[in-house]
């Protein structure tokens, strides 16, 4: 279980320019929970998103998974970015899948099948060559593929044009069974396909938690 | 696990109402520009003392928190501290004899003249970034750089190009921690041999480099959509007293560090 105990966290503290992103976020996910987490611009979603893939340490509380600390070296977490060409380190699409992994061909082969790439086609492309969907599935097979307990996703359906975009949500109906997955995202469509909780955020704060379509409903109404 | 404690805030606004926030972003530019190239040009004691002081009186009259102060990694001061260790090995005159062996210190006293002269210099440039909006020093820079088109410099490219540059600047700085994050999260064995450290900045800097490169793609098809770069607007400027007292203070200094 993923549990965040009171996290709060104020950006550049002690300086002219202290600002507070997040704000007494106190949550449990349990193991294989899919949940969205939604709000308007600057409400904190991707400093909370930060903060559950153990790249920053929150100012205030602390986040544990199964009662221990969250580990980076361990790869407990995974994150994929907004700006998925920053996540793609390497030339071609299976050399990136294998970056800083010891793995062969056949987990390369099926990393790409999980995110809906034809390996055969994909494998020898050129990273610079696929579209923007096809660069965000690539960016996500190659965190898949360090089996994280627990996944981030910040904005993973911005910017898509509509077919890519249905495409994405279909792998993200279909990720491994026991991955905790975080969905942040500022539009709320199609969240109740990838998650089954929603937490909605409102100036830095949690101002709902439940049910993803009950709680939309309340967050589309307000 | 992030490196939080040390901020850089490289050349960001302090919101404030001081003489300093209200002058214009030309006169301070002036200013910076004057005092810094009379200081490294005559980089003496006295000379420093006087630099040292228009920047304790800048620092005192913005009335901008200590706060707000860069604040370096560690490793930036024992990197400086080994500096000033291998300024000693140096040697050189004054020389301090002993029994046992001869101390020239003449190497470690120029190793601090250079470093206080550094402080200055970026002392001046902190100032400036906290109380100068980056929107107002391209305006700014139009109108010290107009005498230049009497040799038929290219003015409006040039601050055309320094304002894109800065206005860059945040997005680049936000670009590079994204890349820093996913070096983490991607590859998190902290490389234990040299080959290890160097092909790990050799992933972040072509990161770093293809992403400005397109950046720098991107705005170049975004200027010329919209024809050309076109003269930067000519705001009109009002000198104020604080403008005055800055420049008259400036010019006084910097005789003083000449002729001294
Ligand atoms: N690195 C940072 N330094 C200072 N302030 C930040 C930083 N990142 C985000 N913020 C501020 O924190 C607030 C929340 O930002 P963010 O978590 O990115 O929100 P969201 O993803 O919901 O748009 C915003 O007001 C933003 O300006
Ligand atoms: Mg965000």
């Amino acid at each position: 279980m993923l549990v965040l105990d009171h996290v709060g966290h104020v950006y550049s503290a002690g300086t002219p320019w202290a600002h507070r992103a997040l704000q007494d976020v106190d949550v449990r996910f349990d193991d294989g929970s899919r949940i969205v987490v939604v709000g308007p611009n600057g409400s904190g979603k991707s400093t909370l998103a930060w903060i559950l893939a153990g790249l920053l340490v929150p100012s205030e509380g602390k986040v544990t998974l199964d009662d221990g600390p969250l580990s980076i070296e361990e790869s407990h977490t995974a994150m994929a970015f907004q700006h998925a060409r920053l996540q793609l380190l390497r030339p071609t699409v299976g050399e990136d899948v294998r970056f800083g992994l010891d793995i062969d061909d056949t987990a390369v082969d099926t990393a790409l099948a999980d995110v809906g790439l034809d390996p055969a086609r994909f494998r020898t492309r050129r990273i610079d060559e696929l579209s923007g969907g096809e660069q965000r599935r690539v960016a996500l097979a190659g965190v898949l593929a360090r089996r994280p307990r627990v996944l981030v996703l910040d904005e993973p359906l911005a910017g898509l044009d509509a077919p890519s975009r249905e495409s994405l949500v279909q792998v993200l109906g279909r990720l491994p069974a026991g991955l905790t997955t975080v969905v942040v995202t500022h539009d709320t469509e199609d969240a109740d396909r990838i998650a089954d909780r929603g937490l909605v955020l409102g100036d830095s704060r949690i101002v709902a938690d439940g049910p993803v379509a009950e709680v939309l409903r309340t967050a589309v109404t307000p | 696990m992030t490196a939080a404690a040390s901020e850089l805030h490289f050349l960001r606004y302090v919101p404030g109402t001081s003489p300093v926030h209200k002058m214009w972003a030309g006169t301070k530019l002036l200013v910076v520009a004057g005092i810094g190239i009379a200081v490294v040009a005559v980089p003496t004691w006295p000379a420093q003392a006087i630099a040292f002081a228009v920047l304790a009186a800048a620092l005192i009259t913005c009335r901008v928190s200590l706060t707000a102060a860069p604040r370096p990694p560690l490793w930036f001061f024992y990197l400086l501290l080994f500096a000033g260790f291998l300024a000693l090995t140096a040697g050189g005159k004054p020389e301090v004899h002993t029994p046992a062996l001869t101390l020239g210190f003449g190497g470690l006293i120029d190793w601090i003249r250079f470093t206080t002269l550094t402080v200055i210099v970026l002392g001046f440039a902190v100032v400036l970034g906290w109380t100068t909006h980056l929107a107002d020093l391209g305006p700014a820079l139009t109108r010290l750089f107009a005498p230049l088109r009497l040799v038929r410099a290219p003015v409006d490219e040039i601050v055309a190009a320094v304002t894109l540059c800065v206005r860059c600047l945040p997005l680049l700085v936000d670009e590079l921690r994204t890349l820093y994050a996913v070096r983490r999260l991607r590859h998190p064995e902290v490389p234990t041999t040299v080959k290890g450290e160097i092909l790990n900045l050799h992933d972040l800097l072509v990161g770093a480099l293809v992403s400005a490169l397109r950046r720098a793609r991107e705005m170049a098809d975004a200027i010329d959509g919209r024809g050309g770069v076109g003269p930067a607007p000519r705001l009109p400027v009002r000198l104020r007293v604080p403008d005055y007292v800055a420049l008259a203070t400036t010019t006084a200094a910097i005789v003083a560090i000449v002729v001294i």
